[in-house]
């Protein structure tokens, strides 16, 4: 007999989503568009503007806001960004690391040689991976959730 | 009824059934599109993609493209061109109509058919002239027997206790005849069931739209109904 099937799969990569708004904010002249692409797709996993997805991460909300403004670089990024983009599973850091040097994005803080930016891209994404450990406790909350929605 | 649909209950926390919450929550994400926020269209992705995905799955079953299907990452990639494709039109979506992904059914399989192109497949000629000619006419007795055997499929079944939710036993036969004298290339089949149940072809039409747009209302309102979109002629 026919099986019918939904579709309700959580493991949507959304990675594509995250490239295409890079590439708008490349075409707008944005100074880091990865990182820009990267930050607000943070605050949409989250939810919510940005007040309340920086409250929620613990960071100052012109962080943020610099941020999705492409004014930081992607090595740069707060390491809670970088959490919520690794722990949500649907978002690929090194694909986007990778666009970033293609678009010639500084991977690491300005003047930095490339080795060194790598080392930086590196450490920002184990750090990512690791943050949930050290995060504040509602943050933690919110990357539990996301994780383990049950 | 229906086989092997996973339960949408309560524990699935994280893509809920959309009721009055979930269009509200929706309505929200679109508004915040339309102001310009583009982690609402993450949101989007996020909250509601698994929805769009069945919509691109439907779309890509009726091309043919179960190779697609198979490949999860063009998949998935498909479903953010989806969502990035409601997101472009939000402007014009209304809370109080369809739910996005289904109001943007023809613009998304636009995309779809963009984005991986069409199939092309040649014409085996050699088996043309042994195919039988002119379209089945609904009314055989073959045709009565066809449906007996079509409703055991879960599937069909659904269809068929739908369409009977929403039209009268009329308008039921008229839409089923319709249906399939459109599907056996009849290149007249209003007027053919016209003839069949002595209306005006212009009546004919009218009640196969009629009933269509209530069919896809009432998937609209019960999410359980969703499989239904991949029905070819709720899009025609």
């Amino acid at each position: 007999m026919k099986a019918i099937h939904t579709d309700r799969s959580p493991d949507l990569d959304i990675t594509r989503m995250v490239e295409r708004l890079a590439e708008t904010y490349r075409r707008r002249g944005a100074a880091h568009p990865v990182a820009a692409a990267a930050s607000v797709t943070a605050r949409g996993i989250l939810g919510g503007d940005i007040a309340t997805a920086a409250a929620r991460l613990g960071l100052p909300g012109a962080e943020l806001r610099r941020a999705e403004a492409g004014q930081v670089p992607f090595g740069d990024l707060p390491d809670a960004v970088g959490a919520v983009l690794e722990r949500s599973g649907m978002v690929g850091l090194l694909g986007l690391a990778d666009q970033a040097a293609r678009y010639g994005d500084p991977l690491g803080p300005e003047g930095s040689d490339r080795a060194a930016a790598d080392r930086h891209v590196d450490a920002v994404i184990e750090g990512a991976m690791s943050w949930a450990a050290d995060a504040p406790p509602e943050a933690r909350r919110v990357i539990e959730a996301l994780v383990h929605p049950d | 009824m229906v086989e092997n649909v996973p339960s949408r209950g309560p524990h699935d926390a994280r893509h809920p059934v959309p009721g009055s919450n979930d269009r509200a929550a929706i309505a929200a994400c679109m508004a915040r599109i339309v102001a310009g926020d583009d982690a609402a269209k993450v949101t989007l992705a996020v909250e509601f993609g698994h929805r769009v995905r069945f919509v691109v799955r439907s779309i890509l079953l009726d091309m043919g493209r179960r190779d697609v299907i198979d490949d999860v990452d063009e998949l998935d990639g498909l479903v953010m061109e989806a969502c990035l494709t409601i997101a472009d039109r939000a402007s014009g979506w209304s809370p109080d109509g369809a739910l996005p992904w289904t109001w943007a059914h023809a613009a998304i399989r636009a995309t779809v058919a963009r984005v991986i192109g069409h199939r092309l497949a040649d014409v085996d000629t050699s088996t043309l002239a042994e195919a039988p000619m002119g379209p089945v006419v609904a009314g055989d007795q073959a045709y009565g027997s066809f449906l007996q055997l079509a409703a055991r499929d879960p599937y069909v079944a659904m269809l068929l206790e739908a369409l009977r939710r929403v039209a009268n036993p009329r308008d039921y036969e008229v839409t089923l005849d319709y249906v399939f004298q459109k599907s056996n290339g009849d290149p007249s089949p209003s007027h053919t069931v016209a003839h069949m149940h002595r209306l005006m072809p212009d009546n004919v039409r009218q009640i196969f739209s009629r009933t269509r747009r209530r069919l896809l209302e009432a998937i609209d309102a019960d999410p359980a109904l969703e499989p239904l979109l991949g029905v070819w002629w709720l899009h025609g």
